[in-house]
């Protein structure tokens, strides 16, 4: 009689820590899959790329880059989208942010130094945290190129880009 | 009639110890599970086993067309000289290490620009024509920036064993001009 009420007992105890195990499973599982995948650098790098082959090709720069028209049709004219799918209020501000300056070659210190002509387009406001690390700021990128144009003038150009989209990259 | 009640305190204290050992392993492998350390792999980047750089092969292209005072521009001179100059020596310190010595761990010494000459010899002596990517390149030491840091002797192959970034422009059939860009 006694025995059979042990053994009662001992087989709820293994539902019980079947059921523990099989829970901490799905919650381990959906920890790590449930995080998303954080793709913001390589966008920052390919959109610093993508600017960087509108500018200049082939070691020159392109027509018209240096002109005031290129600034006002800069998205265009280098076929960039800076457009988000309508959650979190990304269609409020843009969630991308690029600028590029000109810099004369053979005068350039560093990039605080007054530029030639610059650039920009998208969310000014996302600038202003790339000097923050940590996960709720943007990811940001700062790169040079040398070029040179056609009259073979030396240039330097500072790109720098920056991607938020923080509520689906990093949770 | 004692010692059946030691036997039973004995059973449930193995029990108890059981039940705590599964649990103390399960919230460990939650802990692990949700640590930023495993997630830290989630972020993707693209520039660990990366073989361009796009900016960086824009300023070569560039910096191939620089003409020096006399109109002769940077390829020609290292095609009829064979290796940097004066002029193109320092531009090319000027261009590549003021540019990208930040983006490779601030070291000068991880950007190297100079001639690689390639041979149709693997590192053993055998000839390499059916497998190209084993074939030596040897290249040339400069005043300006030094050996080639991976190695003077190295295959293709050779290259990717770290992070490694290289471009290279063809001067003749055996001959490239080599910025190699170690480390991001």
């Amino acid at each position: 009689m006694n025995k059979i009420g042990t053994e009662k007992i001992i087989s709820i105890y293994w539902f019980v820590i079947l059921f523990i195990v099989a829970a901490a499973i799905v919650y381990m599982t959906a920890s790590f899959y449930g995080k998303p995948y954080d793709t913001r650098q390589i966008e920052v790098e390919l959109l610093s790329d993508k600017a960087a082959d509108c500018i200049s090709y082939a070691g020159f720069l392109r027509e018209g880059v240096l002109t005031q028209g290129f600034n006002d049709n800069f998205l265009e004219t280098c076929d960039i989208n800076f457009g988000a799918e309508d959650s979190y209020g990304w269609t409020d501000e843009s969630e991308y942010f690029l600028q590029i300056n000109f810099y004369d070659f053979d005068s350039y210190q560093d990039a605080s130094q007054n530029s030639l002509f610059e650039v920009s387009a998208g969310n000014q406001k996302l600038k202003d945290f790339c000097q923050l690390k940590g996960k709720s700021f943007p990811i940001c990128l700062e790169r040079r190129f040398y070029t040179l144009d056609k009259d073979g003038e030396k240039y330097i150009v500072k790109i720098n880009s920056a991607v938020k989209k923080i509520e689906k990259n990093s949770q | 009639m004692r010692q059946n009640k030691n036997g039973q305190i004995g059973e449930t204290m193995t029990w108890i110890v059981a039940t705590i050992i599964i649990v103390v392993i399960l919230t460990i492998s939650i802990f692990i599970a949700s640590s930023a350390s495993v997630l830290k792999s989630k972020i993707i980047q693209g520039s660990y086993f990366q073989t361009a750089d796009v900016l960086a092969s824009k300023s070569m292209f560039s910096y191939l067309l620089t003409p020096d005072s006399s109109g002769k521009i940077t390829h020609t001179q290292l095609k009829e000289e064979g290796n940097l100059n004066e002029f193109n020596g320092n531009s090319g310190l000027q261009v590549f290490r003021r540019l990208y010595q930040d983006d490779y761990l601030n070291n000068p010494n991880n950007i190297w620009l100079g001639i690689v000459i390639k041979t149709e010899e693997k590192v053993n002596g055998e000839s390499c024509l059916n497998e190209k990517e084993f074939c030596v390149l040897n290249s040339l030491e400069n005043s300006f920036f030094g050996k080639r840091p991976i190695g003077s002797r190295n295959t293709e192959i050779g290259y990717h064993a770290i992070p490694y970034t290289s471009e290279k422009i063809k001067l003749n059939e055996t001959h490239s001009i080599e910025l190699s860009l170690t480390g991001k």
